[in-house]
């Protein structure tokens, strides 16, 4: 069982802060000999929250957010909240450049982390708008530490 | 050192270009690879490869990076392919809705034959 948190604030957030948190991330999937595709799925999904979380939410109004991981035997959770005003996630579909192919260069994040993750869940609670990941553990013999 | 970083090498192959990517591409370090791309020299070539068979994994930031490479490169007068995914990185561009957008190879020998 692992647990940490980091605050992080609008203020002095940049791509140093995801990766001190994607680095703690690796420490516990080290020390818990996560299987690859369980390291995989949660820094990659941990990266797109954390990526919204700097190029969106701030800009949108909040000033100040927490991210939390804790795991137990059977799941790895993963939480990131702000104080920022309500997040519509039926509302966040801006018009997106595309490629010469017609291909639209953004706007893959939630879709990959919804595949990713075994539950997304989007609350507002107390004011603040809350991001949970969930991603069950696989029984240990069933994949294999590949790093 | 932190571990978000990744590794880049390039090889001439006759009229290719081959670049070796390796370590993690997300948001912390894509716009390093673009950049790192954009100073591959590509004059008088047919195609920047992008070798991912030691990537280990990328997010939405590096996919973003790749689809704009794919049309810088295209302005350069050369194509950008890709070669040697492992079923991890290939189950991402799945996800991302990615897999028939770029030109993906099995290996560098197949694209040596078919480009």
């Amino acid at each position: 069982m692992a647990r940490f948190d980091f605050t992080i604030d609008r203020d002095t957030a940049t791509t140093a802060t995801t990766a001190k948190i994607a680095d703690a991330i690796d420490l516990v999937a080290k020390a818990e000999t996560w299987p690859a595709t369980l390291r995989v799925a949660v820094k990659v999904s941990v990266d797109e929250v954390l990526a919204n979380l700097m190029m969106h939410v701030f800009s949108a109004g909040a000033t100040q957010a927490r991210f939390g991981l804790e795991t137990d035997d059977h799941l790895v959770r993963c939480t990131v909240i702000d104080d920022g005003p309500v997040f519509d996630i039926s509302d966040n579909r801006p018009e997106r450049a595309r490629t010469r192919q017609g291909v639209e260069i953004g706007g893959r994040g939630l879709v990959m982390v919804q595949r990713l993750m075994d539950a997304v869940q989007f609350e507002r609670v107390d004011g603040w708008n809350r991001v949970t990941l969930t991603k069950r553990r696989a029984a240990k013999d069933e994949d294999k530490e590949t790093r | 050192m932190s571990e978000q970083a990744f590794a880049l090498s390039q090889t001439r192959d006759d009229d290719l270009v081959v670049v070796q990517i390796a370590g993690q591409i997300d948001s912390t370090n894509a716009a390093e690879l673009g950049e790192r791309l954009r100073s591959v020299a590509l004059d008088g070539l047919r195609a920047m490869v992008l070798d991912l068979g030691k990537l280990a994994y990328l997010t939405s930031a590096g996919f973003r990076t790749l689809l704009i490479a794919q049309d810088e490169v295209a302005d350069r007068g050369a194509a950008l392919a890709l070669c040697n995914l492992n079923d991890t990185v290939r189950d991402l561009f799945e996800m991302g809705g990615l897999a028939d957008v770029f030109e993906i190879f099995g290996s560098l020998d197949e694209v040596r034959a078919k480009r």
